[in-house]
């Protein structure tokens, strides 16, 4: 069925008519993250660096006066400095529509989408498929000032399920999560814009630690993960997570941009266990 | 007699149609703002007290080439047909809410058909519905006699009959009305008038096109 979609959206990218607009989105950048291990104690918490590149690459067709639709084959990967068993390549396609209410820049907008991507770990535990349906709507408050907000769902399978205890479920990186966000753009001169956002995440965690009884009582799923260490225990916890990002962008040109931005994860699961993460990175924007 | 009479009736006509510019003035217009920087794309109207006949507005086009309009301030006399071809080879939907001519031309890709016939005096701002960013200017002249500023901010009104002119300025991004910018000239003989302006403007905020991490584009 996924192939059957893939190949679907192959056939669309190659072939969708005249009217078409070329669509080739690349980033590459350097992202650190304080608490790659989402892990409460100090000795627990892993922190480290990752090189990402992204591509997508597929069309944007004007469907209607008012309603267009983007298709996209994407890739993307990352290798970590430290935990070299994150590195990953991602294969997906991604489908989405947007629809205008009216005439102009102002008017409010909105939009739909769907992707799914394979993921390729180093270290194979992680290995599955991410799925994800977005909804969108936004408006242009003036010139410089636009905002949106967002619903995201994401389902991320993985293929192994390692058990470590009998009766509790080892997939701890088969996770499910609900996200709402809010995020405005303000230009702050012709090339420097300023972007700040809030997302709210009710869903699932994977949290890497030594073993730990208070984790082990609240979490569903248990495996070991050798990527932060022959010790170490994954533990899947259901968390309620609050993202803040504050982001800027400087315009080299009409195509480019260079992007610096930070995130503070603050994530509250049962049993007191909260997680905090600082995320800082930049980046490389090219759009076609 | 009747010889010396052709002749001087052909001098006589000759000052009056023939050989008219050489008593007509001009005006030489300077706008600079208010840090005194050249101010480039600025148009630049003379409005006589004694209305004139217009000429026979001529065909004039606005391309869009690159996802973008060029020119991005065409200033036409009143009455003007503008075509908009698109030279892409994606969609454009050209459109205006402005007063003086609000208009739509729904995705299209090479010419329309129809121009646009800009009937109404004033400045019109022109955008593209699919491509947010995309940004014109037409100013519709009432007046035969305009100009726009050149990169130096100088612009040259030529061949203006002797008398009474209101001479006013509009920039996209001035802060004052139009009206307010009027300056009353009185040319006479041949001479050229000087005419400056020192305008305040808004900061440039038009709508970024380059793309961000967290996307925010079109598509």
């Amino acid at each position: 069925m996924l192939k059957r979609a893939i190949t679907c959206l192959l056939w669309f990218v190659v072939s969708s008519g005249a009217s078409a607009e070329d669509v080739l989105d690349m980033q590459a950048g350097a992202l650190y993250d304080s608490n790659l291990s989402r892990a409460q104690l100090h000795y627990d918490i892993k922190s480290d660096t990752a090189l990402q590149a992204a591509l997508a690459w597929g069309r944007f067709v004007p469907l209607a006066d008012n309603l267009s639709l983007r298709a996209t084959l994407e890739a993307g990967g990352e290798a970590y400095t430290r935990y070299s068993g994150l590195n990953n390549l991602a294969l997906g396609a991604s489908l989405g529509m947007r629809r205008k209410f009216g005439l102009g820049a102002f008017a409010p907008w909105a939009s739909g989408s769907a992707s799914a991507a394979r993921l390729e770990y180093q270290n194979s535990i992680r290995d599955g498929w991410r799925y994800e349906l977005g909804l969108g709507a936004g408006k242009r408050l003036t010139e410089s000032w636009d905002a949106e907000a967002n619903f995201r769902y994401q389902h991320r399978t993985a293929d192994k399920e390692l058990a470590v205890v009998p009766g509790i479920s080892g997939a701890v990186f088969d996770l499910q999560s609900h996200e709402v966000g809010l995020k405005s753009e303000y230009g702050l001169t012709d090339r420097v814009s300023l972007a700040v956002g809030f997302d709210f995440r009710r869903g699932d965690v994977a949290s890497t630690t030594l073993r730990n009884f208070t984790i082990f009582t609240n979490s569903d799923a248990i495996a070991l993960d050798p990527v932060f260490g022959p010790n170490a225990v994954g533990y899947r916890i259901f968390a309620l997570t609050r993202v803040w990002r504050v982001g800027t962008s400087y315009a080299l040109g009409t195509a480019n941009s260079i992007n610096v931005g930070a995130e503070r994860w603050i994530s509250r699961a049962r049993g007191g266990l909260d997680y905090y993460n600082t995320l800082v990175g930049a980046s490389y924007v090219h759009a076609l | 007699m009747c010889m010396r009479f052709e002749v001087v009736r052909a001098l006589i006509a000759l000052a009056l149609f023939g050989a008219g510019p050489a008593f007509a003035s001009e005006v030489v217009a300077s706008v600079r703002d208010d840090s005194d920087a050249p101010v480039a794309e600025a148009v630049v109207v003379a409005v006589p007290e004694v209305p004139v006949k217009l000429p026979a507005p001529r065909l004039e086009s606005i391309v869009q080439e690159t996802k973008e309009f060029k020119p991005f301030v065409k200033a036409v006399l009143i009455g003007t047909p503008i075509e908009f071809p698109n030279r892409d080879d994606v969609l454009h939907h050209v459109y205006s809410f402005s007063p003086a001519r609000s208009f739509e031309l729904k995705a299209y890709s090479g010419t329309p058909p129809v121009p646009i016939v800009f009937d109404r005096p004033g400045p019109v701002a022109i955008g593209c519905n699919i491509h947010d960013w995309m940004l014109a200017y037409v100013y519709v002249s009432e007046s035969p006699y305009f100009a726009m500023t050149g990169a130096d901010g100088h612009a040259r009104l030529a061949d203006l009959p002797p008398g009474k002119y209101s001479v006013r300025v509009w920039h996209a991004r001035m802060v004052v009305h139009e009206p307010e910018t009027a300056q009353p000239v009185v040319l006479a003989g041949t001479s050229a008038t000087e005419v400056v302006w020192n305008l305040k403007l808004k900061r440039d905020s038009r709508i970024r096109r380059t793309p961000t991490r967290s996307g925010g584009g079109y598509r």
